[in-house]
C-alpha cells in the first residue's frame, strides 16, 4: 500500500473511532436511563421495613452517580474500547457493595446494625474482647460520604448467635435486611440488551457522519 | 406438568445422577433406630442415626436411588424403557448382620427411612448418598449445610428458528454454588462446567412423575412387592430436541459480607464465603 493510502486509511480509522465515540456519548443518557429504569422496576416491589437503612431509595443517587462516572470509552493507540456497566465491569466499591449483594443474591438472614450502635458496642469496655473483635469485623455498607444516619453494618443470624447477644445488649430487635435470602436480581441485563440492540445503529450513524465529514458535506 | 417444570426436572436429574456422580459418598453400618412416632400397627419405620456432617438427609441430598448409571441408556430404547431402583447402593442388615432381602422393605430416599412389616427387624444400614445438596429454589439454600448448588431458571425467550413452523426455546439458567472451602468450590465449579460444556441432556416427559414420590420412595414402589417390576420411565417429549447447554460461563463470586477467618470462624461462618456462579443458555428446538 502506498504511503498516501496508509495515511488515508489511518485518518479514516481515526475519524471513524472518534465518530463512534461521539455517537455513543450522545446516547449515553438513554443508556443510563435504562439502568435506572431497571433499578426502579426490579426494586419497587420490594417492601422494606420503614426503619430499614437498606431501602433502595437511599442508594439511588449513589448508583446513578456511579453510572455517570463510569469509564465508558477508552481510546487506545490501536483502537477504541467501549464498555458498559455489568457484573464484571461495574465498581462495587464503597457504599455500592449493596448493589453487589442485589446482583449476586444473598443466602442467609441478616440484620442491620446502625453505625452508632456498632461503634458503641466496639468501644464498650464492658464487652468481651472477642465479641468486640467480631463486631468490628462486620461488613460496612457506607462510605465517608454517606450521611451518618444511613450508615449500617450487616450482622448474620448464625447458629452461633452473635446477633442474639447484640440484641440483648442493645435491648431491641434489629431490623431484618430486606434482601436476606434473596436470589440474584438482574440489574444490568436489560440495559446490556438495550446496548446490544442499538450498537449497530450507532455504528451506521458513525459511518454516515464520517462519510459526511470526509467528503466535507 | 408443563414444559418449564419438565425442563427443570430433566436438568436436575442430569446434574444429580450423572454430573455430580463423583460426589456420591459411601457410609457403612449406620444404626437404624425404630421410630415410635412414625410406626403404626402394621408398619415399622426406622430412622438412620448418623454422625455425618453435612448430614446425608439435608434437603437436596438423600440416599442414592439408582445404581451406577455409567453406560446406561438415558432414553428409551427398543428393549429398555427406563431405570430400575438401585439394587446395590443400599444394604440393610439385622442385628446379626444378616442382609435383609430388599423386597422386604421400602426406602424413603429423602429422609433416610426404612419401612417394613414386623416380620423383619432392621438394625444397620450401608448406603451411598449425595454429598452435594442440589436444590431448585433459592430459599432452600439455608436449609442445608454446604456444599449446596441451586438451579435458578430466570428468563425464557421463545422464537421461530426455521421457515414455517417450529420454535426455539431459550432459557437463561444459573447454577449457584455454595461451598465450604475454596478447594471444594473450585472442584464443584470445574465438574459442573465440564458436565455442561458442549453437552445436552434428555428432555423427559415424566408420564408417571419424577423418580421419587412425594414421600421419598421410588416411584410406584409402594404398590409393588417386587422391586424388579418397577422402573422410572425415561420417556422423552416427542418432537422436541434434547436440552442443549450453550454459552457456559463460570465465575467466582465475591461478596462484601465475607468474614475474616480466625477465632470467630464458628460464629461468623457464612454460606456466602465460597461461591461460584455458572450461567448458561438452555436451548431446545420443537419441530
Amino acid at each position: 500500500m502506498s504511503k498516501v493510502s496508509v495515511k488515508v486509511a489511518k485518518n479514516l480509522e481515526k475519524n471513524l473511532g472518534s465518530a463512534i465515540s461521539d455517537v455513543f456519548l450522545d446516547k449515553l443518557d438513554d443508556l443510563i436511563d435504562s439502568y435506572m429504569d431497571t433499578y426502579d422496576e426490579e426494586l419497587a416491589s420490594v417492601i422494606t421495613d420503614k426503619e430499614s437503612l437498606a431501602n433502595p431509595d437511599y442508594f439511588y443517587d449513589d448508583y446513578k452517580e456511579a453510572l455517570e462516572d463510569f469509564d465508558y470509552v477508552e481510546e487506545e493507540n490501536d483502537g477504541l474500547i467501549i464498555r458498559i456497566p455489568s457484573e464484571d465491569t461495574f465498581d462495587f466499591g464503597g457504599r455500592l457493595n449493596f448493589i453487589a449483594l442485589l446482583v449476586h443474591g444473598t443466602a442467609g438472614k441478616y440484620l442491620e446494625l446502625p453505625e452508632a450502635e456498632h461503634d458503641q458496642l466496639v468501644n464498650s469496655k464492658d464487652l468481651d474482647k472477642n465479641l468486640r473483635k467480631s463486631i468490628r469485623r462486620l461488613p460496612p455498607f457506607f462510605d465517608s460520604n454517606t450521611p451518618k444516619e444511613l450508615r449500617f453494618y450487616l450482622l448474620q443470624t448464625t447458629r452461633g448467635g452473635l446477633y442474639k447477644t447484640v440484641e440483648n445488649i442493645l435491648g431491641r430487635k434489629l431490623v431484618v435486611f430486606p434482601f436476606s435470602n434473596t436470589s440474584s436480581i438482574d440489574l444490568f441485563g436489560p440495559s446490556i440488551k438495550f446496548f446490544e440492540e442499538n450498537i449497530y445503529n450507532m455504528f451506521e450513524e458513525a459511518i454516515d457522519n464520517t462519510n459526511k465529514r470526509v467528503r466535507g458535506v | 406438568m408443563y414444559r418449564l417444570r419438565k425442563e427443570d426436572a430433566s436438568v436436575y436429574l442430569y446434574l444429580k445422577d450423572l454430573v455430580l456422580a463423583d460426589f456420591i459418598e459411601y457410609q457403612d453400618k449406620d444404626e437404624l433406630i425404630y421410630s415410635d412416632r412414625l410406626s403404626t400397627d402394621t408398619l415399622s419405620v426406622y430412622d438412620i442415626d448418623t454422625y455425618l456432617e453435612p448430614t446425608p438427609l439435608d434437603r437436596g441430598r438423600g440416599l442414592t436411588y439408582f445404581d451406577d448409571l455409567t453406560g446406561e441408556p438415558l432414553v428409551c430404547t427398543p428393549t429398555i424403557s427406563g431405570s430400575h431402583e438401585q439394587s446395590n447402593r443400599v444394604t440393610v442388615y439385622d442385628m446379626s448382620l444378616n442382609v435383609i432381602d430388599d423386597n422386604d422393605y421400602i426406602i424413603d430416599y429423602l429422609d433416610g427411612r426404612i419401612s417394613c412389616d414386623s416380620s423383619v427387624s432392621p438394625k444397620y444400614i450401608d448406603y451411598y448418598w449425595h454429598y452435594v445438596s442440589l436444590v431448585d429454589e433459592w430459599s432452600a439454600v439455608t436449609a442445608s449445610d454446604p456444599p449446596v448448588v441451586v438451579i435458578d431458571m430466570n428468563a425464557t425467550e421463545k422464537k421461530g428458528f426455521q421457515l414455517g413452523g417450529g420454535k426455539l426455546t431459550e432459557r437463561k439458567v444459573s447454577l449457584i454454588i455454595f461451598a465450604s472451602s475454596t478447594a471444594e468450590r473450585n472442584d464443584l465449579a470445574e465438574v459442573l462446567h465440564d458436565g455442561l460444556y458442549n453437552k445436552s441432556c434428555p428432555y423427559y416427559d415424566f408420564p408417571e412423575g419424577t423418580v421419587l414420590d412425594f414421600d421419598g420412595t421410588f416411584r410406584g414402589r409402594r404398590y409393588t412387592t417386587d422391586k424388579a417390576d418397577n422402573i422410572f420411565l425415561r420417556t422423552t417429549v416427542s418432537g422436541v430436541s434434547n436440552l442443549r447447554f450453550e454459552n457456559v460461563v463460570t465465575k467466582h463470586v465475591s461478596l462484601p459480607i465475607i468474614m475474616s477467618k480466625g477465632k470467630d470462624e464458628v460464629a461468623l461462618s457464612d454460606l456466602n464465603a465460597y461461591r461460584s456462579k455458572i450461567t448458561f443458555n438452555l436451548i431446545s428446538y420443537e419441530g
